[in-house]
């Protein structure tokens, strides 16, 4: 059912890890495995709000959990189309039996990894090979399946009687009070959303398909499927069948929970001799430790066999009993006599106490009043809500478990945790060096046939909503680009707004004259800079056909495509605008957003960048024309003082980066952005 | 109070002994009879903080004292950093995924005989997290820029892309310096033994041939060089560049603001001074020269590892211990030994 289980720590190191298929096995190794994913999307760029969520990636679902006092990982990928619901506990099982087993090992292989300038001793540069032998030596991967096998009984179990007791609830309502001993039984049939009975109900229909198969149709057909229509239906069809027959063998049987996997020999097989008249018991039993007992002649070999493996390992409880003992043992031990009785003495003192020292540890609660608190002085930056509560979210997460070091506060670490947080989401993934690409792509690939044929140019296309100035800033880039010594044709792609193309042309006029008066206009004919126009009211994709043609031919380096200001709710002129990208295929299409927009600006970016993959997918072999937003701009960025907010939710959004920022009226009022000063001012009060 | 002062100075230096502690409290009297507990109570606060400031400022000073050699592992990511990093320092040789964390250990590297402590560090290689290296610039005496050899061809550009800023970063720090040493670069081509033909068999580190050595160091010289000439082309001119914003004036510049803010301010005037400072990387006029970075010495290498192993088996790791045992002949890793052992 899983795909792969590991367990790593944060630098890298992979401590155990084990794939089921031989498939996914190949794939761990390579650097685009889905924990690969996982690290960066949900630790590097912050995107996943916490461990309950995970990641879906090439059909594969991540689940992890972290350890942030030792800096552990724990990651179980599994097929994303299969709702195993046991996950989230199978983590948690793990990262306990884990932890009391092996603490001590790993907190020495943490500590060798962190050792700064403090040279390693002898022991502490073994540390993982002693890690390695102790996971051999406890028979780690036998606990683990063991682990594995109990929580895969358990859903397969309680997959089965959940519609069972279902159907006894409504019949039996008297027998029900008798119910309660077994937890399981009532995890099952608390929980009744709406997820859990389809799942359920997937469940009950292979089963039932598995039984016909088998044994002829044995098991009621009829009733069961009922079952999915609702639970009223089943009762008034169940209430019939109640007073045909009374309270039968099989239903106590399928009532009998006191079977657990585990320990009990004597119940177990009175669970097996009850369940040869009950047959969606056997089921469980059968899918619980199928092969053991296949092969076995006869019960009793199969229950040794199960038993003596029992016997040779502890069992889990006994591991976490030690574990705990071990840990408690360890902690007094370091913090001394005094910080005991600090501790017997009452929270607060002890709390003080532990924090003077430097062994306190930060929960939950006492993070939530400053997560709270810097989510709402991200707000007041202008940060959009939902981008403010996710970072907040994983910067909490990530502060979990982590010791509080020294004098300092909880909202220091918070601060700083936030800072280094924030510099991750803004810091560029891809390059934003346009002037390298442009020359990258102009650089001469004479081919053998065409020797002679021109180099394509580099186009760029601006787009955004109306009155964010993508004209503007494309004058600016252009300047810009002017300066560079590259010869630039704008493209007036915006046939819609009257006065577009009139504008362009002053710019181009104005771009012009400056160049004659720098002295760097017109060396070699042609001019540094033209307009391509052809007025109004015609397809903008044609219009940049064309002039992307008219530029390869006349030799411009760059193509800058203008484009009409849109909706990103308007889906008549965003499938324009992926018309325009599909045909045209730009080099860089780059998002114009003022710096004005909160909350807007996830959904203007959102829009857009779906938008643009999904109508530019379209068609035949779609999936490898896909594409979204490569950049962005942020314009009016000397209006809104320190509230810098939409920088932060832009990058966040779609992960691009901020490729210049314009502050001003002027053509040269284009600057890169800095990360530093953003950070600074969004952190400021 | 000038003595008084001067008692409490003296404080840390031996330990408060009964006769000191009968002595402060006689002067206190003396000076204020009223109001000596108070009086006290401040002074023994004072006595802690000072005492708690020193004592940090004691690691701090043990933290920046010359001596370890320090060599940061870098480079881009998927090239193979972290497994040498554990191939040194724990001398195994697990599966690594991408790394969150900076790695930092000091340790002795023993090489035919002679072993010297040295520390190294391992920053990760996503783009994102790549500002880590300049928290361990201080004592920097040299990188080794780890490149995954076959994806090379590949990526050339987006690695390529990494060294102006790692070049800027070492070449800054060096002209710093007061003694102007140069700080050593070693480029590495790692994985080189995905080159080697036939492929050796897998789970035994193997050893470098000659030929394929040379195959391994002329493609990674030329493809970077390459890189780095275009690279200069397009930054290397000082006319027509974009400046980076202002800060961003804050509108309420508080007293706490400013005094807590303080080490932010710090980081962004670094990063300022060292954008400018790319200059010292490019030299003169015509194609790039490796020799024209100012206060950095490059050098070339190239390692291997082989396949990392999946997890450990009771065999596997009989077969591991063996491994280790006879450890001392020739592998693959002997380019990257030397380099720390000899020229650092």
């Amino acid at each position: 059912m899983l795909d792969h289980v590991s367990i790593s720590h944060q630098s890298g190191l992979i401590l155990w890890s084990r794939s089921f298929t031989p498939t996914f096995s190949a794939l761990a190794l390579t650097p685009s495995s889905p924990v690969n994913a996982l690290i960066k999307e949900a630790f590097i760029e912050g995107k996943v709000r916490n461990e309950s969520e995970g990641i879906e990636r090439d059909g594969y679902s991540v689940r992890w959990t972290i350890e942030n006092g030792l800096g552990l990982i724990f990651v179980v990928v599994f097929p994303a189309l299969l709702p195993l619901t046991y996950i989230p506990a199978l983590l948690h099982r793990v990262k306990q039996l884990f932890l009391s087993l092996f603490s001590p090992y790993l907190r020495s292989l943490v500590d060798s990894l962190t050792a700064g300038s403090i040279a390693l001793t002898e022991s502490s540069s073994q540390a993982l090979k002693v890690i390695r032998e102790k996971l051999a030596e406890e028979r780690w991967e036998k606990i683990f399946d063991r682990c594995l096998k109990s929580f895969e009984g358990q859903d397969s179990r309680k997959q089965v009687k959940s519609p069972v007791s279902l159907r006894n609830q409504a019949q039996l309502a008297s027998v029900t009070s008798g119910e309660s001993s077994p937890a399981e039984s009532d995890d099952s049939s608390v929980p009744l959303s709406a997820e859990e009975i389809s799942k359920n109900v997937q469940s009950m229909k292979s089963r039932i398909k598995r039984g016909r198969a088998s044994r002829g149709g044995t098991a009621s057909p009829v009733s069961s499927p009922k079952k999915a229509g609702g639970s009223s239906a089943a009762a008034s069809k169940l209430m019939r069948k109640w007073g045909d027959s009374p309270v039968t063998k099989e239903d106590m049987a399928a009532l009998d929970y006191s079977a657990p996997a585990p320990g009990a020999t004597s119940k177990g097989e009175g669970g097996l001799s009850d369940s040869m008249s009950g047959p969606v018991d056997t089921e469980g039993m059968i899918s619980n430790r199928a092969l053991g007992k296949r092969t076995a002649n006869g019960y009793e070999v199969a229950d040794w066999d199960y038993r003596g493996d029992e016997d040779e390992l502890p069992t889990e409880d006994e591991i976490l009993a030690n574990g705990t003992s071990k840990l408690s043992i360890g902690s007094s031990s370091i913090r001394g006599d005094e910080t005991k009785a600090g501790d017997e003495g009452g929270g607060l003192w002890g709390n003080m106490f532990a924090r003077l020292t430097g062994t306190k540890v930060l929960t939950q609660e006492d993070l939530k009043p400053v997560l709270v608190e810097m989510e709402k002085h991200l707000m007041g930056k202008n940060v959009a809500k939902d981008i403010a509560e996710k970072l907040c979210d994983s910067v909490g997460s990530a502060l979990v478990g982590k010791k509080l070091s020294g004098l300092a506060s909880v909202k220091s670490e918070v601060q700083s945790a936030l800072s280094a947080s924030l510099t991750r989401v803004l810091t560029p993934k891809t390059s934003t060096d346009i002037l390298l690409e442009i020359q990258r792509k102009r650089s001469p690939t004479a081919t053998i046939a065409t020797p002679d044929a021109p180099p394509e140019p580099y186009a760029m296309t601006f787009v955004g909503v109306n009155g964010v100035g993508k004209s503007t800033n494309l004058s600016k880039v252009c300047f810009w680009l002017l300066q560079n010594g590259l010869r630039v044709l704008i493209a007036a792609c915006d046939t819609f707004r009257s006065g577009a193309v009139e504008q362009l042309r002053v710019h181009v006029r104005n771009l012009g004259a400056l160049q004659d008066e720098m002295g760097l206009g017109d060396e070699d004919g042609g001019k540094k800079i033209e307009l391509y126009e052809r007025g109004y009211g015609k397809d903008a994709a044609g219009i940049a056909k064309d002039a992307i043609a008219y530029a390869k031919s006349h030799r411009f380096d760059v193509v800058l495509i203008d484009t009409a200001g849109r909706m990103q709710d308007n889906e008549p002129l965003m499938r324009a605008l992926a018309k325009l990208v599909t045909v045209n295929n730009p080099d860089k299409i780059i998002f114009v957003g003022e710096a004005l927009v909160g909350n807007e600006a996830v959904d203007q970016l959102t829009k857009f960048d779906r938008a643009l993959r999904d109508f530019s997918s379209s068609g035949i072999g779609g999936a490898q024309r896909k594409r979204g937003i490569d950049g962005i701009l942020l314009t009016k960025f000397d209006t809104i003082d320190d509230k810098v907010g939409a920088a932060l939710s832009m990058t966040y959004v779609t992960g691009q980066p901020i490729l210049f920022v314009g502050c001003g009226q002027t053509y040269t009022d284009l600057r890169h952005l800095r990360v530093p000063h953003i950070v600074n001012a969004l952190l400021n009060s | 109070m000038e003595r008084l002062r001067d008692a409490a100075r003296l404080g840390p230096h031996g330990s408060i002994d009964d006769s000191l502690y009968t002595r402060l409290v006689q002067l206190l009297s003396k000076v204020a009879s009223q109001h000596w507990k108070a009086i006290l109570l401040g002074l023994i606060l004072g006595y802690l903080v000072f005492f708690l400031t020193q004592s940090q400022s004691r690691t701090k000073s043990r933290k920046g004292r010359r001596g370890t050699p320090t060599a940061l592992l870098v480079g881009p990511q998927d090239g193979g950093k972290t497994s040498l990093f554990v191939n040194l320092v724990q001398g195994e040789h697990p599966q690594t995924h991408t790394s969150i964390q900076v790695s930092d250990t000091t340790f002795a590297l023993c090489s035919s005989g002679a072993c010297r402590q040295i520390r190294l560090v391992d920053v990760p290689g996503h783009p994102r997290l790549a500002d880590e290296i300049k928290k361990h610039l201080e004592d920097v005496s040299a990188a080794i820029f780890v490149v995954d050899i076959v994806g090379l061809v590949r990526n050339s550009a987006q690695v390529a892309e990494l060294l102006p800023s790692l070049l800027t970063l070492l070449a800054s720090t060096a002209s710093q310096r007061p003694h102007g040493d140069p700080i050593q670069l070693l480029i590495l081509s790692h994985k080189t033994d995905l080159l080697i033909r036939p492929s050796p068999p897998a789970g035994i580190r193997p050893v470098i041939p000659e030929s394929t050595r040379t195959t391994a160091l002329e493609r990674l010289k030329t493809i970077l060089t390459r890189e780095m000439d275009r690279l200069k082309s397009a930054r290397g001119t000082q006319s027509g560049k974009i400046e980076g914003m202002s800060r961003v004036p804050s509108s309420t510049t508080s007293f706490w603001s400013r005094l807590f803010g303080g080490s932010n301010v710090a980081v962004s005037s670094e990063g300022l001074e060292n954008e400018d400072a790319e200059g010292l990387i490019w030299g003169g006029k015509g194609p790039f020269s490796w020799n024209d970075v100012e206060g950095v010495e490059v050098k070339w290498g190239c390692t291997a590892l082989g396949g990392a192993k999946s997890s450990s088996t009771a065999a596997e790791m009989k077969m591991a211990k063996e491994e280790s045992d006879e450890e001392k002949g020739p592998d693959g890793l002997d380019d990257l030994r030397d380099f720390l052992l000899l020229e650092m």
